[in-house]
């Protein structure tokens, strides 16, 4: 699964993250990296400090929100669909 | 704002566009001597009732994206319930239909991969997206105005 470590990263720290809820948290390995204002911020951080090793941005919420499209689509990415 | 108008089509407000790797990206891909994928001309529904614009899978593997990141999406095929859907730093682009007429680019967007191939599509163009433009939907008169 893409980007596994980080993403249970996040989700061990997020007791501690909420403090800056709200925020982009950038996420390498097992390493909170940095908060940021905006996505586009962030992105721009990952690429400097890791290039083109993977890293998550995600914005810090209690729970997760959910997005929503009215029309039908297939939800998937490159190794597969769901 | 610079604006374009163009004809409805019987499947609703579409556009040609293109999706491009982030800024960051190209820079990150530069500076390991790595070739930047070409731009990938797509077409696009506009459609509001999207709350973040979603990518065919097939277009950003032909950018050689890998994920940064994930939202919870529910949608009518996930039956009730939202399922992890990865999602891909990407900039859209939004041509008029005659070159050299006036272009949209977006900021870095954060997108989330759906097959939509499947229905004459590569992409919905949601409201993250159009929540920096200004959309008036003609139905009357069968156009539609993007200004942004």
């Amino acid at each position: 699964m893409a980007l596994e470590q980080e993403l249970n990263t996040y989700k061990t720290n997020l007791p501690t993250l909420l403090k800056h809820e709200g925020k982009f948290v950038l996420v390498h390995g097992e390493d909170i990296v940095d908060f940021f204002s905006t996505y586009e911020d962030a992105i721009k951080a990952g690429y400097q400090q890791f290039k083109l090793d993977p890293f998550l941005v995600k914005r810090i919420a209690v729970t997760e929100p959910v997005f929503f499209i009215s029309r039908s689509v297939v939800i998937g990415d490159l190794a597969g669909v769901k | 704002m610079p604006h374009f108008m163009l004809q409805m089509t019987p499947n609703g407000p579409i556009v040609q566009a293109a999706i491009l790797v982030s800024a960051a990206r190209r820079e990150a891909l530069e500076s390991s001597g790595i070739p930047i994928p070409t731009a990938q001309r797509i077409v696009a529904l506009i459609d509001t009732g999207a709350s973040v614009s979603v990518v065919d899978p097939s277009v950003l593997a032909a950018l050689d994206l890998n994920p940064t990141g994930d939202l919870d999406i529910h949608t009518p095929s996930t039956e009730g319930i939202s399922v992890k859907a990865s999602t891909y730093d990407v900039q859209f682009g939004i041509y008029a239909i005659r070159p050299g007429d006036p272009h949209f680019v977006s900021e870095t967007v954060q997108v989330a991969s759906a097959v939509l191939a499947n229905q004459g599509i590569h992409a919905l163009i949601g409201r993250d997206i159009l929540a920096s433009c200004v959309l008036i939907y003609n139905g009357a008169d069968g156009y539609f105005t993007l200004a942004y």
